[in-house]
């Protein structure tokens, strides 16, 4: 099991995250929704320490790690247990798709380069993109860079991913390769932690949805209690707003 | 006048003879330049505490002092503490054991670092936060992710700027002919002192530089190609 309990994060005088916590338990996918601004972002960054929180901390299998005060060891230790798939895809410019993938087997993790490459060649056909193995992120397209981007966090064999919006910077046609992906990696059962606005994707992919707003968990439970019988006004003026727009969309 | 190309040429031979020390000071000006204004950027860019501020005085200061002045400043303290400061380090030399070319080598590895460092440190600016970000999250630590990531797209942006800079060192050499120092503009106007022929002794240097930059700058090409390689662009 997988926890972050108490995390608080302020930037400046803003308070973005209080006093959140969270479980994952083994294969949980869990959807973190909320409007922008909720720290739901924030909230993954601390996880990955790619923000350091005020307060809190980590728990991940039975070690406790401090949010707020750990050490350059025990970041890198966390940092090799947890992946992150970034929004913007985040890419290496100058290593091929390949090398995205085998750069932080061979470097972080001391995998011999040989078997780096066997697996880099196994992931990238997983996900359907071994003919572009040797291509730049700059001659992909926004789904196939977001899928490799997915291929490196897979390929850590990571205790947990952590997905920051990963098709919201995406064309909308692109969007459903990436989901399908994501359903893809859910199935090896990974845990993961999926920031996204996808609604019907959150139903359908989720067993777990948190619903977050002004720093702080408002409701969490199934897809089933949140998307049709929620508790809490906020979160049902929330779903409102949102299935609304979802549905005009159709129209358009 | 007439220019008189057998003095031009006799010019050339004797700028040519002292290419060597050219050579040897661009490169050791450049090597160093290089390397204390790559220090300089990424402790400006990581903004270390104290070396950080010390740095960006310095490279105020030195940005804001035309190299010439930095050159005669530097050559009467040469001249003035040179021994002192020998002794004081306990060296058995004095200023007669020491060719003045060290004087060019410092004066032009300092006159260079300001320019470099700052186009450094603008070229890591340009890099985006997604791709140090990217790196911590695989596990790289942070001199693993300079080497392997961000170094490598940090150059090919540096890079045109950088050869600028480089350019400035090499241009700046002739200078050095005001403090004594044998390059390639004195020695082809040695034979002017003569003949009179300073024109031709000019031209020489003129003729001498064009050919050696023309070659920095065919070499700069190809460099820079390699650098761009993942750049790709296709109009597919």
């Amino acid at each position: 099991m997988i926890a972050v309990e108490h995390v608080k994060k302020s930037f400046g005088k803003q308070s973005v995250l209080k006093d959140v916590s969270l479980e994952i338990d083994d294969g949980d996918v869990v959807v973190i929704l909320g409007p922008s601004g909720s720290g739901k972002t924030t909230l993954l960054r601390c996880i990955n320490f790619l923000e350091r929180a005020d307060e809190g901390n980590l728990l991940i299998i039975n070690e406790r790690i401090d949010l707020h005060s750990a050490k350059r060891k025990e970041i890198l230790n966390v940092r090799k247990r947890v992946a992150f798939v970034f929004q913007n895809y985040g890419l290496f410019a100058n290593k091929t798709a390949l090398q995205n993938i085998t750069e932080g087997l061979i470097v972080s993790r001391k995998v011999p380069k040989d078997e780096a490459n066997k697996k880099g060649e196994e992931i990238l056909e997983w996900v359907g993109l071994l003919d572009k193995k040797d291509y730049y992120p700059s001659q992909l397209s926004g789904g196939q860079q977001q899928r490799i981007g997915i291929a490196r966090a897979v390929a850590l064999d990571p205790e947990l991913i952590l997905f920051d919006e990963p098709t919201s910077a995406l064309d909308p046609e692109l969007v459903g390769d990436v989901l399908s992906l994501i359903r893809k990696v859910a199935k090896k059962g990974i845990p993961m932690v999926i920031v996204t606005h996808e609604m019907s994707f959150a139903q359908e992919v989720a067993n777990k949805v948190v619903f977050m707003d002004g720093g702080v968990i408002v409701e969490q439970g199934t897809p089933k209690d949140i998307f049709y019988h929620p508790k809490e006004e906020r979160t049902k003026k929330f779903l409102e707003r949102v299935l609304i727009q979802e549905k005009e969309i159709y129209y358009i | 006048m007439e220019i008189q190309f057998d003095r031009v040429v006799s010019s050339l031979q004797s700028g040519l003879s002292y290419l060597g020390n050219t050579l040897k000071i661009s490169v050791i000006a450049i090597l160093l330049g290089t390397i204390i204004a790559l220090i300089i950027a990424l402790v400006r860019f990581y903004r270390i505490p104290v070396l950080s501020q010390v740095f960006a005085f310095f490279v105020t200061v030195y940005r804001g002092i035309p190299i010439m002045l930095i050159l005669l400043i530097g050559h009467l303290l040469y001249v003035m503490y040179f021994d002192s400061v020998a002794r004081a380090l306990h060296l058995s030399v004095t200023i007669k054991d020491v060719d003045i070319i060290l004087l060019g080598y410092i004066i032009l590895t300092i006159g260079g670092i300001p320019s470099i460092s700052e186009t450094f440190r603008g070229a890591m600016n340009s890099i985006d936060k997604t791709q140090f970000e990217a790196c911590y999250s695989v596990g790289l630590n942070t001199s693993q992710s300079l080497r392997r990531i961000i170094l490598p797209q940090m150059l090919p942006v540096a890079f045109p700027g950088y050869i600028n800079n480089i350019l400035g060192i090499v241009k700046g050499i002739p200078l050095l002919s005001a403090v004594g120092i044998m390059e390639i503009m004195s020695g082809a106007l040695v034979p002017c002192s003569v003949s009179y022929s300073y024109l031709e002794g000019y031209a020489a240097t003129a003729i001498i530089y064009f050919v050696l930059i023309t070659i920095i700058l065919a070499a700069s090409k190809r460099i820079e190609k390699y650098l761009m390689r993942y750049r790709v662009i296709t109009n597919e």
